[in-house]
Formats: structure tokens, sequence, C-alpha cells
């Protein structure tokens, strides 16, 4: 899923500080962040605090366009979109976000491991990913998610294992960077064991490069998931999600084009929205390397 | 685009390529203008949208019935079933039933097949073979379980059943009996019907090309025994995409199509001129009536109370479906006199739509509190996805946690027709393989049918309804046979073992200016374009 | 000698064809052993059919024998050139993707094509102009384009410009004349290569940017050398490396992309054998696509290094087999 990385990338620690934060961040970076964090409010709380249910169906009023009781129209089965999309934001965060966060968990433990410690776990490690690398990972996933079924679990799971490979390489390569700077060579000499050093010393040094990994892999991961959705697999049928949504509406396109724009629209947006962010982290504190993402 | 130094050449060079579009534009509007036309206006051309590719143009391989208008250009049968519901001689010039057992057609001469071989009563038997043979795998084989031999002698050919047989005398006119060349099927056996071997046929057409995914073409069959088709030349265009499809038949580039989706028919009876095209499809949903809560005739009945059968069938189907009550479509009963199927059908027990009633059963049951339990729905059928998702809305207002769980369509019948313990609900779609209202009734409600590849997935097991059931299949007087089936439906509605949902037509679309004349679910497996009247 | 050890290079690496195929095949075999009803509930759909039938098709697909030996079955079978035979429809698994493989093949290198031709000169022109307007909104545009996800760009691109301007063929692949097909495939093409173009922008113009500031490049300017020579004769060369890197890992990354494209634009390519078989679950077809992606999969990446190591000349083998 994520393209290799070639060469080495800066390491950088994150400025903590919120007033320094509000200090740096540029309009568009500012608007991408407020709508990521109105979509986590949604995700939260929408399904309780949204007025119109997702999944009351009205079988006699289907694929109506907007109008003053559904904003954006009804769907095949007469349901509210404008709900549903709103409920949709909580398989749209949550399925990316685990994938996104077991890469970021994942990523730290094996590629600083494998840098630190070198040797054995190093090749192992790297010759691991190499092999993922090689694989056209949404399309095995598309085999596996068909074939043992499973719907929504099971692609976020072989999502999680197809995520991993690339950020692996990238946090390597800066724990690297991190291993041969005088500040370790101090540590060790001072006797400090092996897991301090690598978890205490150089993750907080790597975090921005892990941050930014984090983003993008979130909004990879959500492009696949919806991607998935798309192709009727990886969902339940009637489960708000953005993905599925689009292709069942596809069919009352003419009826209520909304069925099929609105969802489209959410994904891009905050797709968008998180890439814009991950970038920014990336360019910003992780320095600018000849790297590749 | 982003030059600067270069903005005048940039905006120079967007322009020309925009002129260069509308140009082409142009010509393409003016090429898909309506080239079917010769100069004396009769058509001899047709074009149209299929909306997924045929698997396969043998029948025993692919036994699917909108694949069966194609093959059906393609092949013929000893007799046909038409339009207007009579059954007529084809292949066969005549045919007599000599006994309640014994069947003998009398094959026609000067019969060809399309690379000039005539058809032989060899070729019929060898036909009938591929389905009562097992080693031939045919997917619809239980059809012709009946059949204990066949024989030819001069050009008649003799079949003899098992046992009386109310279905036999309509199979010859099946998809299941198209005549096959013998000789060409038996040397490319394993490969048959696929683009590399398109099949051969006696019908009024022949396969010029079978693209997968793309295109099919036929050509007319100069060997063609029968009256002169109007078209020379049929392309079934493969248009996956609904929308698609919609907007090539509003540019004319499709003349017509079957089952537009219902979600856009208002548009689709703007593009052209709709008919309807009895079908007899019933969708509904089985209860394992040996199992806990469904034991419970509490439970079915309130079960039944909160489907909303008349929405759903809105919804699957606009204007062409009906919620129903039985099985059996009340066109099926063609034999009876109209007064006495309305009468008949009122007193099957059905349970209109009532949530308040739902509950009120329910109550009563042994789960008055509700329960869960899933569904399995075949991810490739959007009608029954479709009904899932509604019957889970309305079910879950009295109380009942129906959980979706979506699965391969194969595997998914598999599980039925495995019939191991605890079957549940299901979500069935059939629909009646003759104009005959035996068929359902028997595959649903008789014990013989409640076991490994059956498919009574009711479990439904009476004796009485039993006994009926063998009459019926025996009886070879439609009328007695239709008052056995409409007595059959009437008792078993009493144990409420299935919920009837709805009765299902098919939709039949062509381009402004055409009609369709009388055509059916029955009738579209033989040469279905001779319907279609472009004037 | 280079050449030699080019050959070496190479014959080691296509070694890997070998753990990866089987791998790969085996587990998608185990996969599909899991379907309940296997292989000939697939082929029955939903018909009863009597024990007969069934046991006479089980026999027929060896589904009676241990899960190893239908596969080494399989594999026999595999290393005779027979993948087989679809359950749906009966066609040979290497007829049907044969005769798929070219579009595929052309989708994937047209988009590659258009992704490179149009990326690596945004790239170019972000890099030189960085922080000004121009390179704002390539890199706006580039962020966009690879966020938006494949199937929806294709939806979007099918239905403005086929469906409501009209300006486009709403379906088939055109005859064999070269200016229908490009015609018919242009849409495709261009949907397919959005989010590629956008990545290739991005990387170019990271990686001259990069470069613009080293040493030598400051060396010769200050030597008088003109920007433009600067920029080909020792930018370019050297930007070069992580570009190509790219373009061959979207050989691969692509494959995902084409599923969509050919989906929503209903061309008959792999991607769309691929989605068919998945839902039909036609198991053999299914095998024979994994082992095909596999073998591609592979390829890509033998050619990836090889061309590494060609461009870049400080990199031995050993160390580009990293």
């Amino acid at each position: 899923m994520a393209t290799a990385t070639i060469t080495t990338v800066r390491s950088g620690k994150l400025p903590w500080s919120i007033a320094s934060l509000a200090r740096s961040v540029p309009i568009s970076i500012g608007l991408a962040l407020f709508v990521i964090g109105v979509l986590l409010v949604l995700a939260a709380v929408g399904q309780w605090i949204w007025p119109v249910s997702p999944s009351a169906q009205h079988l006699l009023n289907v694929a109506a366009p907007p109008g003053s009781e559904n904003w954006l129209g009804t769907d095949t089965l007469g349901r509210d979109v404008t709900a549903r999309i709103v409920a949709g934001c909580q398989s749209a965060v949550i399925g990316p976000f685990i994938i996104s966060a077991s890469g970021l968990v994942l990523s730290s433990v094996l590629g600083i491991g494998a840098a630190y410690l070198g040797g054995a776990v190093d090749t192992i490690t790297m010759r691991f990913v190499d092999f993922m690398l090689a694989l056209p990972g949404l399309l095995i996933v598309i085999v596996i998610v068909s074939l043992g079924g499973g719907g929504y679990w099971m692609a976020i799971l072989v999502l999680c294992l197809f995520n991993v490979q690339g950020d692996i390489r990238i946090v390597r390569g800066a724990a690297l960077d991190q291993k041969s700077l005088p500040y370790i060579e101090a540590a060790r000499v001072l006797g400090i064991p092996r897991w301090r050093i690598m978890f205490r010393h150089i993750l907080p040094n790597v975090s921005a490069i892990l941050v930014a990994n984090l983003a993008i892999d979130f909004a990879l991961a959500l492009v696949a998931l919806s991607g998935l959705a798309f192709l009727g697999l990886g969902s339940q049928p009637g489960a708000p999600e953005w993905g599925s949504m689009l292709s069942d509406n596809e069919t009352i396109l003419f009826s209520n084009p909304y069925g099929a724009l609105a969802p489209a629209a959410a994904i891009v947006l905050l797709a968008l929205s998180v890439n814009l962010v991950g970038d920014w982290i990336y360019d910003r504190y992780a320095g600018r390397g000849r790297f590749v993402r | 685009m982003f030059g600067s130094k270069h903005s005048g050449q940039g905006s120079y060079r967007t322009a020309g390529r925009i002129a260069v579009a509308v140009a082409v534009a142009l010509m393409s509007a003016a090429c898909t203008g309506n080239n079917n036309q010769t100069a004396t206006n009769t058509v001899t051309t047709l074009t149209w949208g299929l909306s997924s590719t045929p698997a396969n143009l043998f029948a025993p391989t692919d036994f699917s019935a909108p694949d069966s208008t194609i093959m059906g250009l393609i092949q013929d049968n000893l007799l046909v079933y038409t339009g207007d519901g009579k059954l007529v001689p084809s292949l066969a010039e005549s045919w007599t039933a000599s006994d309640s057992t014994t069947y003998v057609y009398k094959l026609r001469s000067g019969a060809k097949f399309s690379d000039g071989h005539a058809v032989t009563t060899d070729d019929v038997l060898f036909s009938l073979q591929l389905q009562t043979d097992p080693s031939y795998g045919a997917r619809e084989s239980t059809l012709f379980a009946n059949v204990a031999s066949a024989s030819a002698s001069g050009n008649a050919i003799t079949i003899k059943l098992k046992q009386a047989d109310t279905l036999w005398k309509w199979l010859p006119s099946h998809m299941g009996f198209y005549i096959y060349e013998k000789s060409d099927v038996t040397a490319n056996l394993s490969s048959y019907g696929t683009p590399q071997h398109p099949p051969i046929g006696s019908g009024p057409y022949k396969v010029k090309d079978y693209v997968p995914d793309s295109h099919i073409t036929l050509i007319r069959n100069p060997n063609y025994w029968g009256t002169k088709p109007q078209f020379d030349t049929i392309t079934f265009q493969i248009i996956p995409d609904d929308n698609t499809r919609l907007l090539a038949m509003q540019n004319g580039q499709i003349d017509g199509a079957f089952n537009p989706p219902g979600a856009a028919i208002v548009q689709w009876a703007i593009a052209g001129n709709l008919s309807d095209m009895p079908a007899y499809i019933w969708r509904g949903l089985t209860l394992d009536i040996q199992q806990a809560p469904f034991n419970d005739i509490h439970v079915r009945r309130a079960l039944y109370y909160a489907t909303d059968r008349a929405s759903i069938a809105q919804v699957v189907s606009p204007g062409r479906a009906m919620a129903s009550t039985a099985l059996d479509d009340p066109g099926l009963f063609g034999a009876l006199p109209s007064a006495s199927v309305t009468s008949g059908y009122n007193q099957i027990a059905s349970y209109p739509f009532d949530i308040s009633k739902g509950k009120a059963e329910l109550a009563l049951s042994s789960v008055p509190n509700g329960f869960t339990t899933t569904l399995n729905v075949p991810q490739e059928s959007a009608a029954a996805k479709l009904i899932a998702q509604a019957v889970q809305a309305s079910w879950a207002q009295i109380g009942v946690n129906l959980k979706l769980n979506l699965m391969p369509g194969g595997p998914r019948f598999q599980i039925i027709l495995d019939h191991g313990p605890n079957l549940g609900v299901q979500v069935i779609g059939n629909l009646p393989d003759v104009p005959d209202p035996t068929e359902l009734p028997w595959l649903y409600f008789a014990s013989d049918q409640a076991v490994k590849n059956g498919n009574n997935s009711s479990n439904l097991k009476d004796s009485q309804i039993d006994s009926l059931v063998s009459q019926a299949l025996v009886e070879t007087d439609p009328v007695k046979a239709a008052n056995l089936d409409m007595q059959i439906q009437q008792l078993a509605s009493q144990q409420v073992p299935i919920i009837p949902i709805l009765w299902q037509d098919n939709t039949v679309v062509v381009k402004k200016g055409w009609k369709v004349g009388s055509i059916n679910a029955f009738s579209w497996s033989h040469n279905f374009v001779e319907a279609i009247q472009t004037s | 000698m280079r050449g030699r050890a080019l050959l070496f290079y190479v014959g080691r690496r296509l070694l890997l064809l070998i753990p990866v195929t089987l791998l790969v095949t085996i587990a998608v075999f185990l996969l599909a052993s899991l379907v309940p009803g296997g292989v000939v509930a697939v082929i029955l759909q939903g018909h009863p059919t009597d024990t007969a039938v069934v046991e006479a098709l089980r026999q027929k697909y060896h589904l009676n024998d241990p899960i190893y030996v239908q596969y080494l079955a399989w594999l026999g079978n595999v290393l005779h050139g027979d993948l087989g035979r679809s359950v749906l429809t009966s066609e040979p698994v290497s007829y049907a993707i044969m005769s798929r493989l070219a579009l595929t093949v052309e989708l994937n290198a047209g988009g590659l094509l258009l992704a490179l031709s149009v990326g690596v000169p945004l790239g170019i022109i972000a890099a030189t102009k960085q922080g000004r307007g121009r390179d704002r909104a390539v890199v706006g545009v580039a962020i966009f384009g690879s966020s938006a996800p494949h199937f929806i760009v294709a939806l979007v691109i099918l239905y403005v410009f086929a469906e409501k301007l009209n300006l486009f063929p709403l379906f088939g692949t055109g005859s064999d004349d070269i200016g229908d097909r490009l015609w018919h495939m242009a849409l495709p093409i261009v949907a397919l290569a959005i989010g590629p173009l956008a990545l290739i922008t991005k990387i170019t113009r990271a990686s001259v940017l990069d470069l613009i500031e080293r040493d030598h490049v400051l060396f010769a300017r200050a030597r008088g050398v003109s920007e433009l020579r600067i920029l080909v004769v020792y930018v370019l060369r050297n930007a070069l490396i992580p570009i190509v890197t790219t373009a061959g890992l979207l050989l691969i990354g692509l494959l995902t992309g084409t599923v969509f494209v050919e989906t929503i634009f209903g061309l008959p390519g792999l991607g769309q054998l691929l989605v068919s078989s998945v839902k039909g679950t036609d198991i053999p077809m299914i095998q024979g696509l994994v082992l095909v992606i596999g073998i591609w999969v592979v390829l890509a990446n033998v050619f990836i290094d090889v061309v590494y190591v060609l461009i870049d000349p400080r990199v031995g083998f050993e160390r580009a087999a990293r």
C-alpha cells in the first residue's frame, strides 16, 4: 500500500507547545484539521445527537431528491442520506484508525528494533518487508476477504497486515540516523539498557515521522476500505458505510445524485484533509530528504 | 496550463484541444444515428443491451434464464411454448402421449443445423442424455429425473417416464431440452459453449462473434427450417453499468433490454416503451419449523405480520411486483375459471402488515421478549439484499433482531442444500420451470424435498400435503391438478411455513415507436425477437 | 564483466519467482478450500441436484482427494501450461487470462506513460519555482490527486465526460483502428493515471529540490554554467533514480487501480476478471489470476532493481538486493 522509501529521512521532534503550533500552521492545514476534528466528533457522538435515524426506511419514498425533510434526499430504501453520511463517519474513522495505529505500533517496535539491534533481527525484518512490499496489497486483500468472508473486521485485519511494510522501512531509516548520533553513543557508554535507549531516547526523536506515517496510512486505509466496500466486500448490507453507499446509490444516480455524490465527497474530503496534515508534518518536522512516499 | 512565459500559447493550445473534442463529439453524434434502417425502412439489425456476459452458451453448463434468451435464438426445441400460452410443435412436427408414461415425438424431416448437418433422432436422444446422465454434470438435471428411458425408431422418439407426470409435457420446450448436435458437442465437450467453441444449433440464428464482456453477434442461420426471421443480425451489447445502459438506450445505441433496474424505471419509461412480461417469480422467506423459536406458530405468524410485503414489492420492482400470499402466482392457474381462482386464494391464510398485531402475536409465543437470529444474504442478488434490509428494519419493531450475513450465492445456497439442522430463516427467489402450478408447492412443501439437495428449507412434513402432492404430480388432467395445487397451498398456509413476500414479473423495454407482442418467461427462451414489432 | 554480473544478478532475482508464486498460490488454495461446498457449490449455483451428479462433479474436480494432492495436481498442470478451466464459463483459465492481458497492459502502460510525461515536467516546474504560486498550485493539485480514490476519480470522469458532456464513448474498447481505440481508452487511462501522476509530481519535485542545492550544483552555478544545463545534466540524471524507482513500483501499484477503472468503464481486462471471479467464487480462475499477478509482481520488482542499478553507478549489485 505505501510505496517504498529510498533514502534517509531526517528525524525531528514534534513541538508540543500549542502556542508554537498555532503560530506555525498555515490556513489550509488549519482547515484540514478543522474538518478532521468535525468528522471525529461526528464519529464519536453523531449517531446519538443527529435527529434523523440513518436506518429508518421509508419504502414508499425511495430515491427522493433533496427536500426540507431530507437535506440530501433518500437512498434506495428511503433512508435519509445525510443521516447515513453522519453515521458513516464512525466506520470511516474507526477502521482506518485501527489500521494506521497498528502500523504505528508495529513499525515503531520493528523499525527501531531492526535499526538498533541490527544483525539477525534486522535481516529477518527487512526480508519480510521486502517481500511484502513486492505484493499488490489490495488485490490480495480482495481475494482474501471475498473467499474468507468476515466482512468489515476481516478486511481491517488483513489491511493491518499489509500496511506496515512501508512504515517499517521509513522508521528504520530514521532510527538508523539516530543511532549514529553522539547522544546514543553516550547513553550506551553510560550502561543504559538497550530497550530504554530504543524507546526512551530514539522513539521520541522519530515521533514526527510516526505521526506523519499515521496520517498518510489513515488516508490510504480509508481509500482501501471504501474501495472494498464499493466492490461489495468488507461491509454488511445496510451498514452506513461511505464506500458501499456509493455503489448502492449508483443505481439511483438519475433520481437522486446526492446519494452517490455525498459519500464520494465525504471520502475525498477526509482523505484529502488527512493527507494535507500528514504531508505538512513530514515537510515541516521530518526534514526534506530525498524521500519517497 | 502552468506556464507563464508561454501562457499565450498555452491557452491557444487548450482552445485547439477543445475544438478537436467538439468536432469529435459532433462526428460521433452523427455516426450514432440510426444506421439500422435500409432504404425501404425495414429494420434488419437489432442491438440489445445486456447487463452481464452470459457465462457460457451451453445450457447444461449455464442454466440461467436470462441467458436462455440468447441460447433460444441459436438452439431449437422439439416443442415451443408461445407467448400466447400454447404448446406448439417445432422440431417435432407432432407428438402424442400413448399412455400416461409414454410420449412419442415425430421429428420433422429437413431440419438442419447451421453447419449443414441434418437434425437426427440421435441428436435428440443425445440432448436428453446430457440431462439424464450424471457424468455430464448438468446443472438442472433434477428436472429430468423422471425419465426412465428414451429410444428412437425411424423419425419417432419414444420417451418413457418412471411414473405419470403432470410436469413432463412442458419439458421438451424447456431450455434443458435444447437440441444440440451430438457430434459437435462430444468433440468439444469440456469447452462447449465458450467463445472457442460456440454452440451450433438448428434455430433461426448462429453465432458470429462471442467476445465476453464486450458483445455477442448473431447472424441469420441460412439452414433454418422455419420462417425467415425478421432480423438479419442481432448484436447483444454487454453494458454492466446500469446508468450507462440507460444512456445507451437514450442515445439510440441499443434498441432494447430486459429488466431495467427498478430504481430508474421512470427514466427508462421516458427513453423507450416498457411492457410487462409475465414471469411468476416468487420471493419470500422460509422458516425452519423444526427449530426453536420458529417451531412456535405464534412466532411465525408474528413475523408474517411484521413483514411489509406490499412496500417491499414496490421497492424491489416498482409497478411490476405485488405482495404475494402463496408460492404460485395466480396467473399459473389458467386451467381454472378466474372466479374459482379468486375464491381459492381467499382461503389461503395470510397476515397483512400490522406491527401491533405482530407484537400481540409474539406476546402469545414462547419468546414474548423477542429473539435474535441470522439471515444469510446472497451478495449477487440485489433483490435479496433489499428484502433482507427491509425485513431487518420491520422485524426490529416487534423485538426480533435479524442479523444479516452477506455471502457469495453458491456457498450460501449450498448451506440450504446440505440441509443441516437449524436452517432458520432463508431468503428465497424462484420461478417455476414450466407453466404449471404443481412445481413450486412440491419443491417447498413436500417432505421428500426436506432432505439433502432438496428445496424444502421449512422442513414442512405433513402427510396430507404429501398425499396431495403425489396425486398432483401424476395427474395429467390440468384442471384436476390445478385444484389439487390450490388445496395444497391452502393447507400449507395454515401452518405458516413460509412468509411469501412478492410475485414479480419481468419487464422488456424497446425503443420508442416499437412494440412487443405477447411474450412471457417461458417463451423468451425461444426466439424472443420475433415478438418485437418494429412498426 | 559488468554484463555477466548483470546476468547473474537478474538470474538470482528471478529465482525469487519460485518461493513467491508457491507461497501465494498455496495461500489462495488453502483459502479456497474454506469456501463452503467448494467448487461444486459454485458450479451448481443454487440448483438443487441429485447426489449422483454431485458425486460425478466431485470426482471430476478431485474434491475427494486430500488437499495437498489437489494442490500438487494443480501445480503439475500449471507446469504443463494448463491452468485449469473456469467453473463458471468452462473457458480455459489461461485463455481467459491471455485474451484480457493485452487490454490491462495497454491500460497500465498508457497510465504510467501519461503519469510520467505530465508528472515529471510538472514536478520540475514546481521545484524550480519553489515557494511561488505555481509551486503551491502544483503541490495542491498533487495532494488532491493522490487523495481521491481511483474508483471515485473513474466515476467522476465517466459521468462528466462521457455521460454529461458526451465527448467520449460510454462503453467498449473500440475497434482495431488505433484512433478509435485511443478514443475509447482515453478516459480510462486518464482515470488510472491521475493518482500516479500526483505521486510522481511530488517525488520529482522533492528529489529535484533536494539536488538543486547540492554542492556540485552550486559549484557548477559558480562556474557560470547555464541554469538549463544545470537542470538537465546535473540534476535530472540523479533525480531520475527515485522517479524511476517509483515508476517501477507503480507497475505493481497500478494493478489495484486497474481493478476499479476496468470495473467502472466496463473494460474486459484482468482487473474485471478478478472482480467477477471473486464475486462468483470461480476458484480455478482466482488461482490462475493470483499466479499471474504474483509473476507480474516479481518481474516488476526485478525490473526495478535492474534499472536502479543501471542508473546509479554508485550502487553495486549486492547493495541493490537490499
